[in-house]
């Protein structure tokens, strides 16, 4: 958890350029838009399956298609927990590496869902959750970011050489 | 290519030193207040020790982990052994 950036940086190519969100990536053409489904808790398994097959099909290997699906729903069980009660993931394609990006659907609008607390800093309680050290441990990349819409997470599973992205096709 | 459908299984039956709880299928957060609650209740009369078989398990989330670790936890604080066993 050291990037909350969502944008890229082109001068410096690291953590902050991958991990940028659905929206910059799409925008400039690099990527392509592989799954975008909401979920809830009853449908998780449904997440999950559908995450496995997208996984495959973009060519992740079987034991990273692993990792990527326990990351997914650590994460989407979190946004189920702590957020309105569902969310969203979308997953894409960039340069070799699948980003996946799951929103809470939390708004401080709806404050009948948003809970006593109302911060939205502690929506997603690092320390005391096991599911997001999970997830630290299975994804190349983890970024998770909290504002006004609710909390967005951000993974990434790079390819299978472990080449970094961002060096080879610099955008 | 595998197709996840089913969801958690869980059956109860009567071993040598105590219940063994099979599971299988996928367990989730949409099942782990079921798991928590099957496991309780075979933990219930003193029970020293609960086998629990996740041979059968494709899935299980950190909240299903949980729900077995803190199974566990009960066990050693009354001296009774539980342990995931396949």
């Amino acid at each position: 958890m050291k990037d909350n950036d969502r944008r890229p940086d082109p001068a410096s190519p690291g953590d902050s350029a991958v991990l940028a969100d659905t929206e910059a990536d799409m925008a400039d053409g690099t990527a392509r838009l592989a799954l975008d489904q909401a979920f809830d808790s009853g449908t998780l398994y449904a997440l999950r399956a559908a995450v496995q097959a997208h996984a495959i099909q973009e060519g992740l290997p079987e034991s990273r298609t692993d990792d990527l699906v326990i990351a997914v729903h650590e994460l989407a069980a979190n946004a189920v927990r702590h957020g309105a009660g569902a969310g969203r993931l979308r997953m894409w394609e960039r340069d070799g590496a699948l980003h996946c990006q799951v929103d809470d659907g939390g708004s401080p609008a709806s404050g009948s869902q948003a809970g006593p607390g109302g911060n939205m800093a502690d929506r997603w309680p690092f320390l005391q959750g096991h599911g997001l050290w999970l997830v630290r441990l299975v994804a190349d990349q983890i970024s998770v970011f909290s504002g006004l819409g609710g909390t967005r997470a951000t993974v990434v599973f790079l390819p299978a050489t472990g080449q970094d992205p961002s060096v080879s096709a610099p955008d | 290519m595998l197709l996840i459908v089913s969801l958690l299984k869980a059956s109860v039956a009567a071993g040598e030193s105590g219940p063994v709880v099979m599971l299988s299928g996928e367990a989730d957060l949409a099942s782990a207040r079921e798991l928590s609650e099957l496991l309780t209740a075979q933990l219930a009369g003193g029970v020293q020790r609960l086998m629990v078989d996740v041979s059968g398990l494709r899935f299980a989330d950190s909240a299903s982990v949980r729900a077995l670790v803190l199974a566990g936890k009960t066990l050693r604080e009354r001296g009774g052994a539980g342990r995931p066993g396949s």
